[in-house]
């Protein structure tokens, strides 16, 4: 059943680097060349792109199941992660409004809550780590955030 | 030497070797931003103290990126990719002792042969570098992503398209030949391409939280805590290097060989090292051995910190980042690098010397066992306090290299990826080794190209080209067969 699973993989992942190269192939065709007689720009991606379709296509053909793939967990709690994306890309908008340090604390502080602690032990886990971090970088290393 | 042995030398060499430990033992902190950072303090100090403390800084914190491999699974340069998850998982079985002893003193060791080589042959081995033009320069990077496909103990097919997707990174932004803008979609902020640190910290760091959040239950192997006495530190890693004397040489002089080049940098020797370590286990019927792979790659990672020295005393080419940014120094000081320096500046020099002996003598084993003792610390805190730590440090870290939000978005994305990588089987490391190699590749092949006005042959006509193509192709023969008969993990 398992071995199903990952040939199944290999082949869905197969597809998508077929694709990927076709993609990246016809994107480098409007690169421009450096003469009439020799590639540019274009030289690499063009490798790049026939790369992907070749291992592509060697992973969709491959009889049996290359590596060890990592099979789902019965049951599977997207949302937690996507919480923690969703914080990450919002971030430029709460760090022109408030700084760097709350939007840092609160990322961490949504992380403690998801991985298991309670509210309480989450919100002192994330306000001291996201401080430490804070006072680490730009007092004790001086890189400015 | 007697700067070296003054109070100033000795504060130089201590307080260097914490500060490098401590940047290198944080994501997103790399040895080059710690030496960077340093410039306006080297700026005030005798060059007799200042440089001293950087070579403390370089060679600590190249080592002291173990530390959070061995933690959170995360490596701390591209080099160290090569064996960070050999380093996991040795630290999971045996304790983290153990393997960062074999960290260490692996370091130790190879940092030795590589400063020996330095005192000893630093102008012979000019004399090869000078040979090195960008036809050997292509080969090498050949050479290196070959490497990359064999060292990682899986498919290599898979592993040639972690690969491919690195090159592809590597393409986005402009082109070396032209100028053109590829892959940047009219995005001026990706005209500058992406920083692979960035892209470090998100393929292992933030997919790691991902992981964990969506399969809490994938990975969660026990940390032997039993028996972590010094021993473990530094008398097995010892033992381990007297029966493996053969491994630990050639994979240092590998470093070194590969160090010296400029602008070639400690990546390469590592991956090498560790994937010809890797073929030899195949060769041998074998079961993956953990401690050998690390080994082989740390006294090559080390050996070249030393190594990449040379062309900078000699020839005021700087061999990496780090010696870039000494050259800098030396120009503020007005000390002028090349044959010269060794007649005119012998203390210095000598200086310098001292400073490679004693950080790998001293430095490497003190620092490193206070930081395994740390990383022991560590992997007892519970996993939703380490994931919160390590999120802020991913944040911050990606944030902190250029000052740039977007960095944020690149490595979530990146974390997003991996995830989705990891669970089709795919290796990781093979990802950032494709971007840090894709520039070198390219850059050489069309400078290569353009000067023998696209005759390919000359690709082939030098003797040191052919024979790193030679290697190259060695490389893949051996590989490919032995992948084949014993199969992947």
């Amino acid at each position: 059943m398992k071995a199903n699973v990952n040939h199944a993989l290999n082949r869905i992942w197969g597809i998508i680097l077929f694709t990927w190269g076709i993609l990246i192939l016809l994107v480098a065709s409007r690169f421009p060349r450096l003469d009439d007689h020799h590639p540019g720009p274009a030289l690499f991606p063009a490798i790049v792109g026939v790369g992907f379709l070749l291992t592509g296509i060697l992973l969709y053909l491959t009889p049996h199941p290359l590596g060890s793939s990592s099979t789902p967990a019965e049951k599977v709690r997207w949302y937690l992660g996507a919480i923690v994306l969703v914080l990450c890309l919002i971030m430029p908008w709460l760090t022109s409004l408030v700084g760097f340090f709350v939007p840092l604390s609160a990322v961490v502080v949504v992380v403690a809550y998801l991985a298991g602690l309670n509210w309480w032990r989450s919100l002192l886990t994330g306000g001291i780590t996201g401080a430490v971090i804070f006072y680490l970088f730009t007092q004790l290393l001086r890189v400015p955030l | 030497m007697s700067s070296l042995l003054s109070w100033e030398g000795i504060m130089a060499l201590l307080l260097g070797g914490l500060y490098g430990a401590l940047f290198g033992a944080i994501p997103g902190l790399t040895a080059t931003l710690a030496v960077a950072l340093f410039i306006p303090v080297a700026f005030f100090l005798d060059p007799a103290v200042a440089l001293p403390a950087i070579i403390a800084i370089s060679t600590v914190a190249i080592f002291a990126g173990d530390v959070s491999s061995t933690v959170a699974r995360i490596p701390g340069t591209p080099a160290s990719a090569a064996y960070f998850e050999s380093l996991f998982r040795l630290s999971r079985r045996e304790g983290p002792l153990y393997s960062l002893g074999i960290s260490a003193i692996g370091s130790a060791v190879g940092g030795m042969i590589g400063s020996a080589i330095l005192i000893l042959m630093a102008p012979l081995i000019i004399q090869v570098a000078r040979q090195f033009s960008s036809f050997e320069y292509f080969w090498i990077a050949v050479l290196g992503l070959t490497a990359g496909l064999f060292a990682s103990g899986g498919s290599p097919r898979k592993a040639l398209a972690s690969l491919l997707i690195g090159l592809f990174f590597a393409l986005i932004g402009v082109d070396p030949t032209m100028g053109y803008p590829r892959f940047s979609f009219g995005n001026t902020q990706l005209l500058g391409g992406l920083n692979y640190i960035v892209v470090m910290i998100g393929l292992f760091g933030f997919s790691e939280v991902l992981s964990q959040l969506w399969d809490p239950g994938q990975g969660q192997e026990e940390v032997k805590t039993a028996h972590q006495t010094a021993r473990m530190f530094f008398s097995r890693p010892w033992l381990l290097i007297l029966r493996e004397k053969s491994l630990v040489l050639r994979s240092s002089l590998l470093g070194v060989l590969v160090g010296f080049l400029p602008g070639a940098g400690a990546d390469i020797g590592s991956w090498v090292s560790c994937s010809l370590e890797r073929i030899r286990q195949l060769r041998h019927g074998r079961e993956e051995r953990d401690e050998t792979l690390l080994l082989a790659g740390t006294s090559s990672n080390n050996a070249a910190v030393a190594s990449a020295w040379i062309p900078a005393l000699s020839l005021g080419l700087p061999g990496d980042t780090i010696t870039a940014i000494v050259l800098g120094i030396f120009m503020m000081k007005g000390i002028s690098p090349g044959p010269l320096l060794f007649d005119q500046q012998p203390h210095l020099i000598h200086s310098l010397y001292g400073t490679f002996i004693v950080c790998n003598l001293v430095l490497l084993p003190l620092y490193g066992y206070l930081a395994a003792l740390l990383a022991r610390r560590l992997l007892h805190v519970s996993k939703p306090v380490l994931l919160s730590v390590i999120t802020g440090l991913c944040i911050v870290g990606a944030y902190a290299i250029n000052h740039e939000i977007r960095d944020v978005w690149v490595m979530a994305g990146m974390g997003l990826l991996a995830y989705a990588l990891k669970r089709g089987g795919f290796p990781l490391a093979q990802i950032v080794l494709g971007m840090v190699l894709g520039p070198l590749l390219e850059q050489n092949f069309m400078v290569s190209a353009i000067k023998a006005r696209w005759d390919i042959g000359s690709f082939f006509e030098r003797p040191l080209a052919l024979g790193l193509m030679v290697a190259t192709l060695v490389i893949i023969g051996v590989g490919v067969r032995f992948t084949r008969r014993f199969g992947s993990r």
